[in-house]
C-alpha cells in the first residue's frame, strides 16, 4: 500500500488537486498557463521597446531567428549534436546510480565504502573539472558524456536509494515466509515498491542532463546548442542567444515530459506483475 | 504435530520477550493464543514461522526442526501485506512464483482453476482484477487468507489478521476461517487479543503471561463444529470466555500493582 501512497503523491495528486481547482474556476484555471505567458510576453516586448536589439531584443525579432535557424536547418543539427551528448550521459548516469545506489541500499559495508564518494561527487564544481575531462578524454562526444553523466548521477543514485529501502517490512516478512530467494524479492518487491523514487530521480536528471550537455559546448565545440549561445554571445547576436536558452528550457521539458510518459506506460502495462 | 519447546527469545536490544515458552498442536487443531500486548505472542508466531530464530528452544513440526520459512507452514499476517501494483488474482497467485517455484510451475490451466476455486471460495467473485486500494479491510483479508491457502500448507499461523477489521466483518471472517480450515484440516495458530475471538475458532485457548511471554493456562473449548456466532450467547460460551479471562486479568492486575508508585510525586 505504501508505495502506491507514495507514487500517488508523486504523480497523479497534483492533477487530482489542479482537477478540483479547475471544477471550481473552470475557464480561469484552464486558461491559467495561456494568460502567464501572454503576460511574460507582452511585459518582455514592452521592455524590449526601451532597450537596443544587442541587449534586449523583443520576441518579435527572437522569434523571427529561431524561424530563420530552423528553416536553414542549423537548429536542428545544433540540437541533435546537444542531444547526443545529453541522452547518452543520462543514461550512462543512471546506470552508474543503479551500479552504485542498489548495493549501497542492500548493504552497510558498501554504504560506508561508497557513500563518501557519491556525496563528494555533488560538492564536485563540474564546471571547473570539465576542463581535466577534455584533457583526459579528448575534445570529442566522450568528454560531454561524461560530464552530463555526473551531473545527472548524484540525484538518480539518492533515488534509488530510498526507493530501494522504501520497500515495506511487512511485505519483506511476507517474501521471506514464502521462501522467495534474493534474485526474487529484489525483482518482485524491492525494484517495483523502488519504481516511483526511481522515476523521481530519472525526471531531475533528465533536466539536468541537458546543463551538463551545454556545459561542455560551452567550454569546447564546434556545434550544439551551448556553441550556438556562444556564437550568439560573441557576435553580440542576443536575438540568437534568447532562442538558442528557450530551445533548451523546450527540450529539458520535453525529456520531464517523456519520462513521465515511460512511467505511465510502464504502469499502464502492470510491468511489476 | 507442531512443537514449540520451551522458547526462549531476548531481542539484540536487551527486551526479553519470551521465556520458556511451549506449545503443542495435534494435527488439524486450532491453537489461538491471547494474551496482553507486548507479551511476546506476536514474536512466537514468527518464531514457528521460522522467521526469528529463539535465543533458546525449538519448533518442530512433525519431529522435523524449523529453522528458516517452511512451504509447509503459510502465514497470515496483522496487515493483509498485498502487493499494491497486483491484481486481486495476481497477489494470490504470488506464492506459487516464489522460493525457486517458477522453474517448476504449476501447468497454467491448473493454477487457473485453483484460484477460481479460492476467490469462489473466500467469497471474492467479481473482483479478480481489483487492485488493493479498491478492497475494504475485510476484503484485502480475504484475498490474503486465499493468497495462504494456495500452496495448501499443513500448519497456518494467524497473526491477529481481524484487528484491524469492524466488529461484522470480524464475525463473517472468523465464520468462514474456521468453515475452511475444518474443511481442509489445516492446523492453525492464531494470535489475537479479542477472547470471544479465540473462544470461538479454538479447541483450546493458551493464555500468555505480559513480558516476557509464558504459558499461564490452557482452555480446552469443546463447542460443536462448525461454529457458527449464534453460539456467543451459549452458556458454555460465556463460561470458557469467564475462564480465559480470569486466567489473563490475574498477572496483569499484578503487575500493574507492583508498577505504581508507593508515593505520588
Amino acid at each position: 500500500m505504501t508505495a502506491t501512497g507514495k507514487s500517488e503523491i508523486l504523480t497523479t495528486s497534483p492533477r487530482a488537486t489542479l482537477g478540483a481547482a479547475m471544477a471550481r474556476h473552470p475557464a480561469a484555471v484552464r486558461l491559467a498557463p495561456l494568460i502567464g505567458l501572454t503576460w511574460f510576453v507582452a511585459v518582455w516586448h514592452l521592455l524590449s521597446l526601451r532597450y537596443p536589439p544587442f541587449i534586449l531584443p523583443g520576441p518579435a525579432s527572437v522569434m523571427a531567428r529561431w524561424v530563420e535557424k530552423l528553416a536553414d536547418g542549423s537548429l536542428i543539427a545544433h540540437i541533435a549534436a546537444t542531444l547526443s551528448a545529453a541522452l547518452p550521459g543520462l543514461a550512462l548516469g543512471a546506470l552508474a546510480a543503479f551500479a552504485l545506489g542498489a548495493p549501497i541500499a542492500k548493504s552497510p559495508l558498501a554504504e560506508r565504502l561508497l557513500s563518501p564518494f557519491i556525496v563528494a561527487s555533488q560538492g564536485v564544481p563540474f564546471i571547473a573539472v570539465a576542463p581535466l575531462l577534455f584533457i583526459w578524454f579528448g575534445n570529442g562526444l566522450g568528454a560531454k558524456v561524461l560530464i552530463c553523466a555526473l551531473v545527472v548521477f548524484f540525484p538518480i543514485t539518492i533515488n534509488v536509494i530510498a526507493g530501494l529501502r522504501s520497500t515495506s517490512p511487512i511485505l519483506r516478512d511476507l517474501f521471506r515466509s514464502l521462501g522467495a530467494t534474493p534474485a526474487e524479492t529484489f525483482l518482485k518487491l524491492e525494484l517495483p515498491s523502488a519504481l516511483p523514487f526511481i522515476f523521481a530521480g530519472l525526471r531531475v536528471g533528465g533536466t539536468l542532463s541537458m546543463i551538463g550537455a551545454i556545459t561542455g559546448e560551452f567550454l569546447s565545440a564546434d556545434r550544439g546548442l551551448g556553441f550556438m549561445i556562444n556564437l550568439g554571445n560573441g557576435l553580440y547576436d542576443t536575438a540568437l542567444v534568447i532562442a538558442s536558452v528557450l530551445t533548451i528550457v523546450l527540450i529539458a521539458l520535453g525529456i520531464y515530459g517523456a519520462v513521465r510518459l515511460a512511467e505511465r506506460a510502464l504502469r499502464m502495462a502492470r510491468w511489476a506483475a | 504435530m507442531l512443537i514449540a519447546d520451551r522458547i526462549s527469545h531476548t531481542y539484540p536490544n536487551g527486551v526479553e520477550a519470551l521465556r520458556d515458552f511451549s506449545l503443542r498442536v495435534a494435527r488439524g487443531q486450532f491453537v489461538a493464543i491471547v494474551g496482553p500486548s507486548g507479551c511476546g505472542k506476536s514474536t512466537l508466531l514468527r518464531i514457528i514461522a521460522g522467521l526469528i530464530q529463539p535465543s533458546a528452544g525449538e519448533v518442530r513440526l512433525d519431529g522435523e526442526r524449523i529453522t528458516q520459512p517452511s512451504s509447509r507452514i503459510g502465514v497470515m499476517f496483522q496487515d493483509a501485506a498485498l502487493l499494491p501494483w497486483r491484481t486481486v488474482e495476481q497477489n494470490i497467485r504470488l506464492p506459487l512464483e516464489l522460493g525457486g517455484r517458477a522453474a517448476r510451475p504449476v501447468a497454467p490451466a491448473t493454477r487457473r482453476s485453483l484460484i477460481a476455486e479460492l476467490i469462489h471460495l473466500v467469497g471474492l467473485g467479481g473482483f479478480e482484477q481489483a487492485y488493493p486500494h479498491e478492497l475494504s479491510g475485510g476484503m484485502a483479508q480475504r484475498v490474503a487468507l486465499a493468497r495462504a491457502l494456495i500452496t495448501r500448507p499443513p500448519v497456518l499461523l494467524l497473526d491477529e489478521p481481524f484487528g484491524a477489521l469492524d466488529a461484522m466483518t470480524r464475525e463473517n471472517l472468523t465464520a468462514l476461517v474456521e468453515g475452511i480450515l475444518r474443511e481442509t484440516g489445516t492446523t492453525a495458530v492464531m494470535v489475537t487479543h479479542s477472547i470471544a475471538e479465540a473462544v470461538f475458532l479454538a479447541d483450546h485457548v493458551v493464555v500468555c503471561s505480559p513480558r516476557p511471554g509464558s504459558v499461564v493456562g490452557n482452555v480446552k473449548v469443546e463447542l460443536p463444529r462448525p461454529r457458527a456466532w449464534t453460539m456467543e450467547s451459549w452458556p458454555e460460551f460465556g463460561a470458557l470466555v469467564g475462564r480465559v479471562r480470569a486466567l489473563l486479568t490475574q498477572p496483569t492486575q499484578a503487575t500493574a500493582r507492583a508498577k505504581l508508585p508507593t508515593q505520588w510525586p
